[in-house]
């Protein structure tokens, strides 16, 4: 308490020694009216640049025009202190504001609102409250907000999280502001909206550059690569990231059109082709801005200020059809767990499928944005979590993506030390805080000598890591070792669902997946020509992150060339096929149609245990299984052989249970 | 005669005081004229003289005269106890015990100089001896609660102290014991009752203290600091007291207080590095990591093995970037026993 009348009694001699407001009148300068009526002209046309432009850099020089002829007069300061604050400069605008204040603090019924929105941005909460609790009866509703926000604000510091905040380095950052950081899921690929000069780019009416779009990649250090403007994704005027898919072959960009409008694009080999209006969510006469896929791309999470929304900004999910097209009529509204009567923005769906980090005014934080985790459980939305401080500072908060892992965010900010306006920052997190013992020791019995010794810990509680597989692929050609471009789906093996199909990359043959704990999954890979590949991530929802890197390889339908079916799966020591199993058996369905001279040997394996008699007879009859499986569904059956081998080809040593596993198996091979 | 019966009445209230008991039973012993009961007479006037060696002299002349007379045992075994001659002590009890008919005073001072030895089983067995012959003996029901206590027993030991208390429900220490106890036993508010009540009947730094520290407990920092304050107060160089109220500052985040209170600590006792450990984490606190380290080096200097230091210097390594230092001490700390350590080895070390 002492500290805020020190500060209030400190203030107010600041103020007293500045001198009384100086109306722009001929009262007050009877000598000077030629210069008196430049000066009015210049605030007019900072009127104007300011209201009708919003371009404050024009206006805050017309406005410095008038006040180098009276520098105290309390309007003007004021109209200079909102310039400021409308590109960011609230130091310099805070300067202003104070010599408002001081030379009439009637000047506006807001004024002591703002000064009080300043301390809370400069941290100094128990001054901000003093400000805010003699704020005139209008602003009563929104200070009693700020004063909440003060109050969380002190709660917030003190419980500050651990992590470390870096700026991103030179090759990323420049003088001008940089942000919308977004990440591929694999981390090493970076893309951001930059507001720096340079080769045909334009100021924009706000006086700074126009927004456009910028790529680095992670060198074999792990270090960040010089930034490179992304052109094709780029046009004359404002271009800014929003979103990219897991495996960087998909991205969203906002554009000025229609109020504000985002594009999707894909890439083809190293480019992307030419953004397309996403018509399913874009409305003509509402604000789209900032969008995020899921983990499948089927569903794209964005923010509108549309007129359902429950208050300015609101965030929706768009899913696509049967025809995997977005789709206008599936657009819904996340609901008031999240959306709130203030503003939601920049949405980030994180590769675990069941995250989403985003923006609000309207739940509780510290001031200005906040950025708050939300997590989808059984099918209902979490009460948002604020990230806390120094995430989340009263200014704000914005465009927060976290890494696959968990570990590191990415986000803008315009903090002390970087290379000017907002720049982009890595967030370690560090967890918790870690185990201290505290040593503190008793005389617990009144008559005994020795005390008693008393440890008190502070235990950590345990972070929990993302929940998912990470699946990194290159897909090639088995003869010739070079990538190719071949369709990915993505199987829920219990439900038999198709949940998604991606593309590898035409020129690197690479692909990206993130796979959720709590599914079965196959992954089929397929190409025209050549038999698919399939395999089998089973993760219980307790699965750990992992990240698993591969190459595959394709094999052309040749004679004599085989595959392991590996979705294929059996009732215990039965020949029973589970139903696990038909999302594999309908690829070697749909193989053999698409194939119709090929004929194919399907051959049971199994492990070592048990007689030879046995397990040859159980191989045989679960080749049979397969076999039938397919003549019912149509195929001819002198196309089809079933083979019991048993455990004469084995594929790997019986002696280990994985060794084992492997030699349970179906195989395919044509054989003419 | 007259200065026979004075003697006597000195060696009781001499024999009062040596066992510490108030108010149980009194050994009384006859006046004859015969030369065992002078020789003994003589015997008490030099126990009270501190000629311990005279006083033995005439007590075994006394019991050559006649074996009878329990009283010469009783002194015997007080001033072999005194002279720290455990077991002539506890065997010339048992004599008296043999031939009294009085027992529960000996019985008890047999307990007392079991628990001495460390042998808490066999001074159970004695106090039991105690209480069966004298339900009312209190300090016999207190060192129950003491040993019962020390062995962990905690509901035997409140039992215990409880039934002292129905004997004799103005002894302080006996409230601040059991409210030791009924802590341990995270029966928080039976232990704050206890505290209170202790310090109702008698003001001790200790009783504040441990009150204090039972706040830390519930969490309620702000009356932990006024009861170690107190506690300061009434004993000005109590250090665990100061120690403590640094640890409770650090509850209330006054971490510039904390490192205040540990160094007043350390001014009463050097040596006491369980503060300077607390005024490392202290120095953590508040993002000064080289003097948190230093102070986490030091203990390490004087006691290799601390685990825990070893957990906290990894720590403080982990905030100034020096990940392969934490690691190194997370290993320290994980083969020194810390689970917790293996947790954040696996974590951010093992990549």
């Amino acid at each position: 308490m002492k500290k805020i009348w020190f500060s209030v009694f400190f203030i107010s001699i600041i103020f007293y020694a500045f001198p009384q407001n100086v109306e722009f009148s001929r009262i007050a300068f009877p000598d000077n009216k030629k210069e008196l009526r430049t000066a009015l002209s210049n605030i007019k046309k900072g009127d104007k640049y300011y209201n009708k432009n919003l371009d404050y850099r024009a206006a805050l020089q017309h406005y410095q025009k008038a006040y180098e002829f009276n520098p105290n007069n309390a309007g003007l300061n004021y109209k200079i202190f909102l310039c400021y604050n409308n590109f960011d400069n609230k130091e310099e605008g805070f300067l202003y504001l104070k010599k408002a204040f001081s030379l009439d603090s009637n000047y506006n019924p807001a004024i002591n609102f703002h000064i009080g929105t300043m301390y809370q941005y400069f941290y100094s909460f128990d001054t901000a409250i003093y400000y805010y609790e003699h704020s005139g009866p209008s602003m009563k509703t929104k200070s009693n907000v700020h004063i909440n926000e003060c109050y969380l604000g002190k709660k917030m510091i003190e419980n500050e999280i651990r992590c470390f905040i870096d700026n991103l380095g030179s090759k990323i950052n420049s003088d001008a502001d940089e942000y919308n950081p977004v990440l591929t899921a694999d981390g090493n690929t970076l893309y951001f909206t930059s507001r720096r000069g340079g080769k045909n780019i334009d100021y924009a009416p706000d006086g700074k550059y126009y927004e456009n779009i910028y790529m680095s990649t992670k060198d074999e250090n792990g270090q960040w690569q010089q930034a490179v403007l992304v052109e094709e994704l780029c046009t004359k005027t404002h271009d800014a990231v929003q979103g990219i898919s897991n495996d960087g072959q998909k991205i969203i960009i906002y554009r000025n059109d229609n109020n504000g409008d985002l594009f999707e694009a894909f890439k083809k080999g190293n480019k992307f082709t030419k953004p397309k209006s996403i018509k399913a969510i874009n409305e003509e006469s509402s604000h789209e801005t900032s969008a995020s896929y899921s983990f499948d791309q089927n569903t794209i999470y964005f923010c509108s200020d549309r007129s359902n929304s429950i208050g300015k900004h609101d965030i929706y999910t768009v899913s696509k059809n049967r025809r995997g097209k977005w789709d206008k009529s599936k657009v819904s509204n996340l609901g008031n767990v999240i959306n709130t009567r203030e503003d939601e923005r920049s949405v980030f769906a994180h590769p675990d499928g069941k995250t989403i980090y985003f923006s609000s005014k309207g739940h509780e934080g510290m001031g200005g944005f906040d950025i708050y985790y939300s997590k989808l459980e059984n099918g209902k939305w979490s009460k948002p979590v604020n990230l806390g401080y120094p995430v989340n500072t009263p200014g704000d908060d914005v465009y927060f993506v976290m890494s696959t892992d968990g570990k590191q965010g990415y986000y803008a900010s315009d903090q002390a030390g970087g290379f000017g306006g907002r720049d982009i920052y890595m967030i370690t997190f560090l967890g918790p805080e870690k185990r201290f013992d505290y040593k503190t020791e008793d005389n617990l019995l009144a008559n005994a000598i020795k005390p008693f010794l008393d440890n008190k810990s502070i235990k950590s509680i345990e972070v929990e890591a993302p929940k998912l597989t990470l699946l990194k692929g290159t897909v090639i050609d088995e003869d010739t070792k070079k990538p190719l471009h071949a369709i990915v789906d993505l199987y829920d093996l219990k439900e038999n669902e198709l949940l998604a199909t991606f593309e590898t990359n035409e020129e690197t043959g690479r692909f990206l997946l993130s796979l959720p704990s709590g599914k079965n999954y196959s992954v089929n890979i397929n190409k025209v020509g050549y038999l698919f590949f399939s395999q089998n991530f089973d993760l219980p929802d307790t699965a750990s992150y992992q990240e698993i890197e591969q190459t595959l390889e394709l094999i052309k339908i040749q004679v004599g060339k085989e595959i392991v079916l590996n979705n294929i799966f059996f009732e215990f020591n039965k020949a029973t096929l589970l139903p696990e199993s038909m999302s594999e058996l309908d690829n070697v369905y749909k193989l053999l149609v698409d194939n119709p001279d090929i004929k194919v040997e399907i051959s049971g394996h199994t492990d070592n245990v048990g007689s030879a008699a046995y397990n040859k007879k159980l191989s045989q009859e679960r080749a049979n299984s397969v076999v039938n499986y397919l003549i019912k569904k149509g195929i001819k059956n002198e196309r089809l052989i079933a083979v019991g081998y048993g455990f004469d080809k084995p594929i790997a040593p019986n002696t280990t249970e994985e060794g084992r596993q492997k030699n349970r198996r179906t195989e395919f091979k044509v054989i003419e | 005669m007259k200065r026979k019966s004075i003697l006597i009445a000195l060696f009781i209230v001499s024999l009062l005081s040596a066992i510490g008991q108030k108010k149980d039973k009194v050994i009384v012993i006859k006046s004859d004229q015969n030369n065992a009961e002078y020789l003994y007479n003589d015997a008490v006037k030099s126990y009270n003289e501190k000629n311990f060696s005279e006083a033995i002299e005439r007590l075994q002349l006394s019991i050559k005269e006649n074996d009878t007379l329990p009283a010469p045992h009783f002194l015997l075994g007080v001033i072999h106890r005194e002279m720290n001659k455990k077991q002539i002590s506890i065997q010339s009890f048992l004599k008296y015990i043999e031939l009294s008919t009085i027992k529960d005073t000996a019985f008890y001072i047999i307990a007392q100089i079991y628990n001495e030895e460390n042998k808490p089983d066999s001074a159970l067995m004695f106090l039991k001896s105690c209480t069966d012959h004298n339900p009312n003996f209190c300090q016999a029901h207190y060192l129950k609660g003491v040993i019962n206590f020390e062995k962990s027993y905690y509901d035997e030991a409140i039992h215990h102290f409880s039934k002292a208390i129905e004997i004799n429900s103005e002894n302080s220490d006996v409230y601040n014991d059991r409210g030791s106890t009924y802590r341990l036993l995270e029966k928080y508010e039976d232990a704050l009752n206890d505290y209170d009540k202790a310090i109702v009947l008698n003001k001790k730094a200790i009783y504040y203290n441990n009150r204090g520290s039972l706040k830390v407990k519930m969490e309620k920092f702000d009356e932990a600091i006024d009861d170690y304050t107190s506690a300061i107060v009434l004993d000005y160089n109590y250090y665990l007291a100061i120690n403590n109220r640094g640890m409770a500052k650090l509850g209330i985040k006054d971490y510039t207080g904390a490192i205040h209170d540990f160094n007043l600590c350390l001014e009463k006792n050097k040596d006491y590095y369980a503060s300077i450990s607390n005024r490392g984490i202290a120095y953590y606190k508040i993002k000064k990591y080289k003097e948190a380290i230093e102070d986490f080096d030091y203990i390490l200097t004087i006691n290799p093995s601390d685990a825990s230091t070893y957990l906290h210097r990894g720590n403080t390594k982990e905030m100034i970037r020096d990940n392969e230092g934490a690691c190194q001490d997370w290993q320290k700390a994980a083969e020194l026993g810390i689970e917790e350590a293996k947790k954040y080895i696996k974590n951010q070390c093992e990549n």
